[in-house]
């Protein structure tokens, strides 16, 4: 039953397009309009990732917090700096979210940011959505 | 009279107190059982023991009895209520947090355990020992745990509390101890909050009367929670219990709700807080309940006792400070279905398996 749901998803997106690579600096948020939603675009080491401009708790806008690497579990008294540029952070409470599944960094809620799947076809950079 | 809760299936449990307070009259059993030179030096002091000026002990000579004697404890507590276990929390075993004679502290609570469990324990398999430890020396408590600790008579460490928070790596030896035991931690007020050199501190500034110092006890058990979830003493220890007694727990339900905020919004502060503060709460500590505060109304205590995780509230009498049954504590604050939790289950973990429970 899930997967069946998961086509009929796949079949009702859309291929948008939302620039060209050089218009996505590493370490920036840049937004765009997909339909009639604003998506955020960022680069990362590993390629882009894409997400909704609104934080699943309050609605803030993603776009105005944090590209950041943050604290990774450790143990107490320690701390480990990782994940840079693979983070945002909401700039009203500072949830933060893991910029490629949407997830809670530390699972301080089980609330997630919308995520989009990207793909580069040359130089160009195209977010899958309805 | 008695006071046997009701477990889901039916069957009546007796009622396990996480607090009651045993008292000694005069300082000369303690005295026997120290090193000479400690009992020469304890005497030379010319010290009196602490908090027999409490009041109840003062005025109501049947309430003194029940406090000071065993066997009267006995029967007109646990016999009278049909209680299935108390545990022992010496008040007069905490009042080293104001000393300055750290060696001095850790040979008095040893003869103080030592007076217990001679003297109330052998008495009756109801009584439960919280082995009293000295919050100064944290190596020498930890050795004191592992002297006692695997006694069947001892089933938690008493520790008061100083200005140094739970969560301090300070104590971490004395978590470990205990935990070598499966022993809980139990914290009480020594009654030098606010007052003495090297209590903890309330909140505002100095206080000018007992009365303040009193009604404000509750921030010291919000400050030390706070301390040990956000220190991540419940991360490093997971199988770790910990219970607040004679603090209250009307506290809890705004304290949880504050630090789940924080935690959502700091965590990169504590990134070894795995587990939300509440789910830790629920899952390693205890808050004794006793006497109902006056003018608070039944429903509206009851309510706010439902805000707060089911493992955490249990029963503890704080006698003879309340002097309540356990019937009108219970009853006044809990469903039925909660009463089994609050008066018997949640306490298990406390006093270890009740003489009835492990009778079969």
């Amino acid at each position: 039953m899930a997967a069946a749901t998961e086509r009929v998803r796949d079949h009702r997106r859309k291929r948008h397009r939302v620039g060209s690579t050089e218009e996505f600096p590493p370490g920036e948020v840049r937004v765009r309009k997909v339909g009639r939603r604003d998506v955020c675009v960022v680069r990362t080491e590993d390629g882009f990732s894409a997400f909704r401009d609104q934080c699943p708790h309050q609605g803030a806008a993603l776009s105005a917090g944090e590209l950041t690497g943050t604290m990774l579990g450790s143990g107490p008294g320690e701390f480990c700096y990782g994940l840079e540029g693979r983070v945002i952070r909401c700039p009203w409470h500072r949830w933060e979210f893991s910029v490629e599944d949407g997830r809670s960094i530390g699972n301080v809620t089980s609330k997630r940011v919308v995520t989009y799947e990207v793909e580069v076809e040359g130089s160009d950079v195209y977010v899958f959505a309805r | 009279m008695s006071s046997p809760v009701e477990t889901e299936v039916g069957t009546a449990v007796g009622v396990i107190d996480c607090d009651f307070h045993p008292y000694i009259r005069s300082i000369e059993p303690l005295l026997e059982r120290m090193p000479d030179a400690w009992a020469r030096r304890l005497r030379g002091a010319n010290m009196d023991l602490p908090t027999l000026d409490l009041e109840v002990l003062a005025t109501d000579p049947e309430a003194a009895d029940v406090a000071t004697d065993p066997a009267r404890a006995a029967a007109d507590w646990l016999d009278r209520h049909d209680l299935a276990a108390a545990l022992l929390v010496a008040p007069q075993a905490l009042a080293t947090v104001g000393w300055l004679d750290h060696g001095m502290c850790s040979e008095y609570v040893r003869a103080f355990n030592d007076l217990l469990l001679d003297e109330w324990a052998a008495v009756d398999p109801r009584f439960r020992l919280a082995a009293a430890v000295s919050p100064h020396d944290p190596e020498a408590a930890a050795e004191e745990i592992r002297r006692i600790g695997g006694r069947d008579e001892v089933t938690a460490v008493a520790l008061p509390l100083i200005d140094v928070n739970l969560g301090h790596r300070h104590y971490h030896a004395i978590y470990e101890a205990a935990l070598e035991h499966g022993l809980p931690v139990v914290v009480h007020p020594s009654r030098a909050e606010g007052v003495a050199l090297g209590a903890p501190t309330l909140g505002g500034g100095v206080q000018k009367t007992p009365a303040e110092r009193l009604a404000l006890l509750p921030q010291v058990a919000a400050a030390n929670l706070a301390s040990i979830v956000f220190d991540g003493v419940l991360e490093r220890h997971r199988e770790l219990v910990v219970m607040f007694s004679g603090f209250g727990f009307e506290w809890i339900p705004a304290a949880l709700w504050r630090f789940a905020k924080e935690w959502q919004a700091l965590r990169i502060d504590v990134p070894w807080v795995e587990r939300s503060p509440g789910e830790q709460v629920g899952a390693q500590i205890r808050v004794a309940v006793s006497g109902r505060a006056p003018g608070a109304r039944h429903d509206e205590v009851a309510t706010l006792a439902e805000m707060i995780p089911p493992g955490v509230l249990t029963y503890g009498s704080n006698r003879p400070e309340s002097l309540e049954a356990p019937d009108a504590t219970i009853a006044s604050y809990f469903s039925p279905a909660t009463a089994e939790a609050v008066g018997h289950r949640n306490g298990v973990r406390v006093i270890g398996a009740a003489p009835k429970d492990a009778q079969g």
